[in-house]
Parts: C-alpha cells; structure tokens; sequence
C-alpha cells in the first residue's frame, strides 16, 4: 500500500515538475528575450541617455586680475577658495549628519537643519562661500552625501582700509561693485572658458572630456598709486581726523609732469577686507573724487590768474584794504584784521577777502568765468569714470555783483579735492592742465591753460603764502621750497553760513620745479584750531615731505638751523615783487 | 553487493556519501565566480573579500547538508520549523531596525531570520505530506497552508513584503508538486487578484509607491523612478558586448543605486552586454536542468518535493530580481540569487542547495 502510494505520488510530482519546467523555460526566454530588445535594440537611445546624465558642461573659473600699485605691489590679488553647497534631496536622507557640517562651518545646526528642510525640493543651495581650501577637506573627508564645494575666487586687500575707497570692492560673485574694481571690471574679469566633464551623481568631476571654450585671461591694473606714499596720506590724514575731531578728510598726491595720481585717501574708511556693514556705509565714498564742497581761498589763485592775465595787475600792484571791511550790495566782505594797503602777493599771503574782491570787481565776469573754466572747475576731470562728481559753477551771466566777489575767493561753487588737484598742477606745470591718470604710465594729453610767465609769478606768489608771515607757514618743510593756498571755508546749512568750516591747503614742491601736488582737505574740524593753515597745512606738509624723500627730490637748500635763512628768502622774495 | 564484504560495503557508502555531484558543483562554482567578477566592479575588492568568505561558508553548510540522509532532515524539520517561528517572533520584538523594517537579529553575527524561513516553510510543508496520499485531502491542503502561512504573516508584520510572498510561494510550490487541484490554484489566483485591491490598504507608504513607481517610473523621476530609470539606461546602453569590465559609467560614477545588492543584474547588463546576460541565464538554466533532475531522480515524496520546492524557489528569486531590474515587477529588494552581495540570503541559499544534494547522494544508496 504504502510503496503503491509512493509510486503515484512520484508519477505525480514528476509531472507536475514537467509543466514547472515548461513555464520556466518561457520565463528564462522572457528575461533573454527582454534583454535582446532593450540591449540590441535601443542601445543607443539607452547610451545617449547615459551621456546625457555624466557627461556635463562645465565653467573653467578665471581668476579676477591682480591690482598692482606702481611699485608692482598688489593692491587687490584673487584667492581660490572654496564654497560649500549642499543637494537637499540627497542631504535629507543622512538629516543626522548635519549636525557634523554645521560643527565644522561653524554654523548653527538647529538653523541648518530648518533651512535645509525649508528647501528639500531644491537640489542647489549655498551653505557658507569662500571657505578656507584646509577646511573644505576636512569636510570633504567626513564623506556626507549631497555635500558639495565649488571653486570660487575671494578676493584679499593686502593694503585693506589706506586705499579702500579708490580700489573698490567686489561682490561675491566677484564682479566689480565699486572704484577702480567697478571701472575696469571687464579687464580685470577675463572670461570663464567652458569644457566638457564627465561627473558622477553626486556632481564630482571624475574626467575632463574635452575643453569647448578657452579661458580668457584677466588682465592686471598697474595703478599709478605708489602704496608707500598712500600710507603716508592716509596715516596723515587719520591722524588729523582724530586730532581735530574732523567728519571727513581727503587727501590727493599728483605728479605734476604726468598727471598720475600717487596717492588719494579719504577718511573715514573701512576694511575691505572684513566688511562690517557700518563702516562700509561710512566709508565707502571716495571723497576725494565724489565729495563737492565750496573751497573758500583755495579758489583765490585762480582770481589772481585772471586779474594778472587782464594786464592791468602786476603781483606788486598795491590795493588798499582798508579799513578791513567792505559792502557790496549790501553784503559785507570781511578781513581777519585791517591789513592796510597790500600788493597782490601780499593779499594772498594775508589771505585779504577785502583785497580779492576789489580785485574781482574790476575784472571782466566772462574773462574770469573762463579762466576757471580752463582751470576744469565745473567739469570732471575724467571722463572715464562716471560717478565722478563735476562739482558747480554758475555761468557768468548769472553773476550779480555779489556773487563775483565771492567766487573769487572760493564761494557760490563747489569743487572736488582731485579738481583742485589737477588744477593746482596746471599751475605747477608751468600752464599745463593734465587730467589726472590712475594707471601706471598712462599719460593723458595736456593742454595750454595759462601762458607760462604768469604760472611763474603766481608759483612766486604761492611760495610766499607759505613764508613766516603768510597763512600757509606750518606747510613748510625743512630743504624745501613750498608753494600752496590755504583755504578755509565756513560751511553752508540750508542757505545760511554757520560757524563750522572745511580746511583746505592745496600746494606743490620744489616750489621753483614742482615735482609733486598734493590738496588736503579737513572737513569740519570740531576743535578750536579750523582753518585751512592751522589743520590742513601741517598734513600737506607730511605728507609732501615723505613724498619728496621718497621720490629722492633733491632739496633746494641743505636744511639749516632753520629760522633765519627762511626769514631772509621771504624778504628776498618780497623784494622781487 | 552481495560479493562486497561487510566491511567492503561500508567504504562503499562511506565514498558514496561523500560523492557530490559534480556537475552541480561545477555549475555553482561558475555561478559564483561569475558573480564574484561583477561584485569586483560594483563593490571593490572589500566587498570581494566578504563575499568570498561567506560563498566559501555557503559550500562548507552546503557540503555538510549533502552528506545528511533526507529522512535525518524530516526528522528534525518540526524543531527547525518551530525555531524560524521563535526567532521570527525575537526579531519583532528585540530586532534591528534598517531601513523602516525590522529585519536583522544580533544573536553574535546580524542574521535575517526571514531568510531561514524560505527554508523551513517548504520543509514543514513537504514533512507534512511525506506520508500523505498525494495530491492532498482539501483538510491536508488547509492544514500545510495554516503551517506556511505562519511565519509567512509573521514576516509581513516586519514588514517585508517581498520576502514574505517568497516565504509562502515556497511552501505553495511543495502543494502544487504535491497534486494541489489545478481549479484549486486558479481559484485562488482570481481570489488574489479580487483581494488586491484590500491588500493595497495593508501596503505601507513605500510600497504603494513602489508599485505606482512601476506603472509609470519617469513620473517621479527624481525619487522611487530614480533606480527603474537609471537600471534601464545601464541595462540598455550595455548593448550586445557591453562597456567591459570595471568601464560601466552608470555603476562607476554611481547612478545606479544599490548596485552591489539589488542591482547587480544591471551592472553585468552594462558592462558584460547582452552577451553577459544571456550566459548568466545560461548558467542558471542549467542549473535548473540538473537540479529537476535530481528531484525526478529522488527515492521518497519528501525528498521529491523538497528538492522540487527549493529548486523552484531559487528560480522564483531569479525571476523576481530580473523582473524587477528591467521594471517589470516593483522594487521588493529581492537578490539576484548567489550574485548580489549579502550574506544570510547566500548561507541559506548554499543550505537549500545542499538539501539538493543530499537528496542526490541517497537517491544511489536506495538503488544498491
């Protein structure tokens, strides 16, 4: 029984085994059947679709330009750094793991995680930009899935606040967002190239294919700043700021015979290179360019220039300035004290207001408009830089009586110090107005404003502004001859002149060759001490000095016990007039 | 063996017993060694190594089980069976959590005692019937189907689908070789198609998706599509020779997912071609040749059905891991047997294949 039992069973289960083979017979052709149509026959929609998926095009990053300063110092230099950017999609499966990259970028995990939650449909967000290379490795190393870094250039200020205005600063797609960085921000950019890569799902190049596009290089700027005279200006002027409790200052240097600017520093500045909002907000302006302000006596030279070119002055030509007050139209014109009768030289020695004006009444409006003209107030000195400011000056039809007077010694026009600069060297430059130039031997063209002999003379009459008995004394350095104006101009407050005031000194040496100009101007310096020869004067004359030691200028005379020789060329120079 | 002295007889059986057949052998061996190659490009040399390991493990088990009569394997099958069900329970109680289903066990090594229950379940089903008339009384049907469906339940609860349809195909299959009623098994296969819809309320959130994934993958192409569609274009682009070995761009720049587990099958696709997939098939028939051979070959219905079962099983894994690698079933992350890298499923596998042996082995000594 039980053997027969056996029996059947076997003869059953064998033929049920039979059919099982069958379907499974058909199952193993289902499977090869499968693979011959998805392998053999679409292969290359299947292989396309592969390429599609590795093989990407990707940037070739350039690096930004380096900014040199004349001296091949780097100003501005790109750094190749790394930014951290994280796939949500992918960065959400290892969610615990995020406490690890917060740890590491010094960041807040609580805040990451919410951040990274608040964007878990996104596959591209930023973490942190422009991390140390060193860091970005050592999170490379934590192997986190759907973490990622990018190549990205930061850029470094080795000179960071002494020029920080005038170089600008990028933004962090390292585009040019101010100053020179912003002007020639196509030169410094240079253009990314393209290439083809082969990347594995997680965004990592594993292969570069081939390189569609080259890179264009960016070009360096060779500034024609030296960084050594920048310093100089800048610790000059900080210092003045703090000692005078000023709001803003702003120093020029130029070179007379190439219009180069050496040096341009404002205050207050910041730190490009740690940007805190604040400062920035401050800071940021470069006065020295942007900043109109109406200059006061400054202006007086060229009022001087006019009347010796009308042929009826001469420098030793005497005016009565008595009694140290006088009323046009009812305005008062006003003298620090009763001078008595002054030659041209002396008015502007003594800085006389009431002498400039009687001077300026008897000159044409139009003559005097022009010569200004030619002296570039009231235009920009580049006309490559747009934010530049053009400053005011009123057409001469529209002067009253009035306003003549006041425009001849620096009132009812504003300027800026880089104006003043240029024209100032157009006095220096024996009648050559040069617009100034950033870039390293970049010269522009110069044109006659000012026959040469009456530069002279009034070079002659600026040295004896810087004499003992002149406004301009404390701008005086040992060795040196020294041509300058001092300029103090009270300041105006919705239309009314309050007793608050902007220094200036605008001068150049060698007195008798200038090499170098340099304009300082101390905005509202809160102290008892305000005017132009009190406060600006002595910041020219740092300033001049370490410019005339560092540019080796011979001096004019072996310094001296100083006092007497100095006495004695001013009574010398008195009597040349 | 009448001429054999008594002590003659007794080497005789001893060599017999340690005889293995060697065509299987040979089959499995390629298998392996195949499957170790594409491992190397998937996983790297780390992954080799383990594997080699636990292969060299799987034929030492395998080895073992050959040499143990078919009647000591029934006989212990209630306490192997009753075993699967206790660890089964442990592992829903004290179990390891991976991947939102507790599946793993800590008992000195991480153990899947699901995996041991593709085992036991035909053997606890084939038990029953040994001594039954064939095909089974509809009360022997009912009871061999509360038996499976035991530890069958007890797997879904974990929850691992996948592996619990294997569990209770496994002891369905020792049924059907048994004589189940044809009527019978298209009764209920129109009863699964009518409960499908119930059962798709039991389905977690990951598995509804990865059934509508299945139905259409490039409408989430970016989650669940995302291993159907990157399996397909490594699949395809392989072509007829494949990109060669170690030169697959979809498994060395890691889109395909899981590859040195689950979708190991593609990763031959795209480097070995289509060349590649139809000698593994190849492979495979021929092992399915040799093993229903031995089955048909077998002395009692125990072996018979047993042989027969696991046989069957193994080729039910196979069809499951190719189905699901080329999108025609869902993602229910089954191996491809003996080639994708992990360990209980090889051990397990190895012992299912010696069982086969085994019941080759004493097929000859009943003949003598």
């Amino acid at each position: 029984m039980k053997a027969n039992n056996t029996k059947i069973n076997a003869q059953s289960i064998s033929r049920r085994m039979g059919v099982l083979l069958a379907i499974l017979f058909c199952l193993f052709a289902a499977v090869v059947v499968k693979a011959f149509k998805v392998q053999i026959k679409q292969t290359r929609f299947f292989q396309h679709e592969a390429n599609k998926r590795q093989i990407r095009t990707e940037t070739i990053p350039v690096s930004r330009g380096v900014i040199y300063d004349r001296n091949n110092e780097p100003l501005a230099i790109s750094v190749a750094m790394e930014s951290v950017w994280v796939d949500p999609v992918r960065l959400m499966e290892n969610f615990d793991r995020i406490d690890q990259l917060a740890d590491k970028l010094d960041l807040d995990a609580d805040k990451l995680k919410a951040l990274v939650s608040s964007r878990q449909q996104r596959r591209f967000l930023y973490i942190k930009r422009l991390i140390e290379p060193e860091l970005a490795d050592e999170i490379r190393a934590l192997n986190i899935q759907g973490v990622n870094f990018q190549t990205e250039f930061k850029r470094f200020y080795p000179a960071g606040e002494t020029i920080a205005q005038l170089i600008g600063i990028t933004n962090i797609e390292d585009q040019g967002q101010e100053g020179l960085e912003r002007f020639f921000d196509e030169d410094l950019s240079g253009e990314p190239g393209l290439k083809r890569v082969v990347k594995d799902s997680r965004g990592n190049v594993i292969r570069e294919v081939e390189e569609i596009r080259p890179v264009v290089p960016a070009r360096d700027l060779h500034i024609s700043i030296d960084r050594r005279l920048q310093y100089a200006a800048y610790r000059s002027l900080k210092k003045a700021m703090y000692r005078y409790g000023a709001k803003s200052a702003s120093a020029v240097a130029l070179d007379v015979a190439t219009g180069e600017v050496l040096a341009m520093a404002n205050q207050p500045s910041f730190n490009p290179n740690k940007r805190d909002r604040q400062a920035l907000k401050k800071g940021l302006l470069n006065r020295a360019m942007m900043d109109v302000y109406e200059p006061g006596s400054v202006m007086k030279p060229f009022t001087m220039i006019a009347a010796l070119e009308s042929g009826t002055y001469t420098p030793q030509t005497v005016i009565d300035t008595s009694p140290g007050r006088w009323e046009i139209d009812g305005t008062v014109v006003n003298d620090f004290r009763d001078y008595g009768p002054l030659s041209l030289t002396q008015v502007l020695a003594k800085s006389s207001n009431v002498g400039m004006a009687k001077i300026a009444l008897d000159l044409d409006k139009e003559h005097m408009w022009d010569v200004f003209r030619r002296f570039g107030f009231g235009t920009p000195t580049q006309n490559l830089i747009r934010s530049e400011s053009s400053g005011y000056f009123p057409h001469y039809r529209k002067w009253r009586k009035v306003d003549q007077a006041a425009l001849s010694r620096g009132y009812g026009l504003s300027v800026t110090v880089l104006q003043l600069a240029a024209a100032y060297g157009a006095i220096a430059n024996n009648g050559r107005w040069r617009s100034p130039s950033f870039i390293k031997g970049l010269i522009h063209p110069d044109k006659a404003v000012l026959d040469p002999a009456i530069a002279r003379q009034v070079r002659t009459m600026l040295k004896a502004v810087v004499s003992e008995q002149g406004t301009g004394h404390r701008a005086r350095i040992r060795g040196y001859e020294v041509a300058g104006k001092t300029g103090t101009a009270r300041k105006n407050e919705r239309g009314q002149y309050v007793d608050r005031y902007v220094a200036t000194f605008a001068g150049f040496a060698p007195a008798d060759h200038p090499r170098l100009v340099v304009v300082v101007s101390i905005n509202d310096p809160a102290g008892d001490e305000f005017g132009g020869g009190q406060v600006a004067a002595p910041v020219f004359a740092e300033i001049m000095q370490t410019a005339l030691r560092m540019l080796n200028v011979p001096p004019d005379h072996l310094p001296q016990p100083a006092k007497k020789p100095e006495t004695a060329r001013i009574k010398m120079t008195g009597g040349e007039q | 063996m009448s001429h054999h002295t008594p002590w003659q007889a007794h080497r005789a059986i001893r060599l017999h017993r340690r005889f293995i057949d060697p065509w299987l052998l040979l089959l499995l061996l390629l298998l392996v060694s195949y499957g170790l190659l594409v491992l190397y490009s998937a996983g790297g040399p780390v992954l080799v190594k383990k594997q080699a390991v636990r292969l060299a493990l799987g034929f030492a088990v395998m080895l073992v089980l050959a040499q143990i009569r078919p009647e000591r394997i029934a006989q212990f099958t209630p306490w192997l069976y009753g075993l699967t069900v206790i660890l089964l329970i442990a592992v829903l109680l004290v179990g390891d959590a991976s991947k939102g289903a507790q599946r793993w066990l800590h008992i000195g090594i991480r153990f899947q005692p699901s995996e041991l229950a593709k085992l036991t379940v035909p053997l606890i089903v084939a038990w029953y019937l040994r001594h039954r008339r064939l095909p089974p009384t509809w009360r022997d049907t009912l009871v061999a189907f509360v038996l499976l469906l035991v530890p069958a339940a007890l797997v879904v609860v974990e929850p691992d689908l996948g592996t619990a349809i294997l569990v209770a195909a496994a002891g369905v299959f020792v049924l059907f070789l048994a004589g189940l009623p044809w009527r019978f098994m298209l009764a209920s296969l129109l009863g699964g198609v009518a409960a499908a819809p119930i059962l798709w309320h039991f389905l977690a959130d990951y598995q509804k998706r990865r059934v509508l994934t299945l139905l259409n993958p490039e409408s989430d192409p970016l989650n669940a599509g995302w291993n159907i569609i990157q399996s397909k274009i490594a699949i395809g682009s392989g072509g007829l020779m494949g990109k060669g070995w170690l030169q697959g761009t979809q498994t060395q720049l890691d889109f395909l997912p899981e590859h040195s587990t689950d979708f190991i099958l593609s990763v031959l696709a795209e480097e070995f071609g289509f060349v590649g997939v139809a000698t593994l098939m190849f492979l495979y028939l021929l092992i399915l040749f040799r093993s229903f051979q031995i089955a048909m070959a077998a002395r009692d219905s125990f072996s018979r059905l047993i042989a027969g079962a696991l046989t069957l099983t193994f080729f039910v894994y196979l069809f499951i891991n190719a189905g699901m690698i080329s999108g025609l079933l869902p993602v229910v992350g089954v191996p491809l047997p003996l080639v994708s890298y992990g360990g209980t499923s090889i051990i397990t596998l190895m012992a299912a294949f010696g069982i086969i042996l085994s019941v080759y082995n004493h097929k000859k000594l009943i003949k003598q």
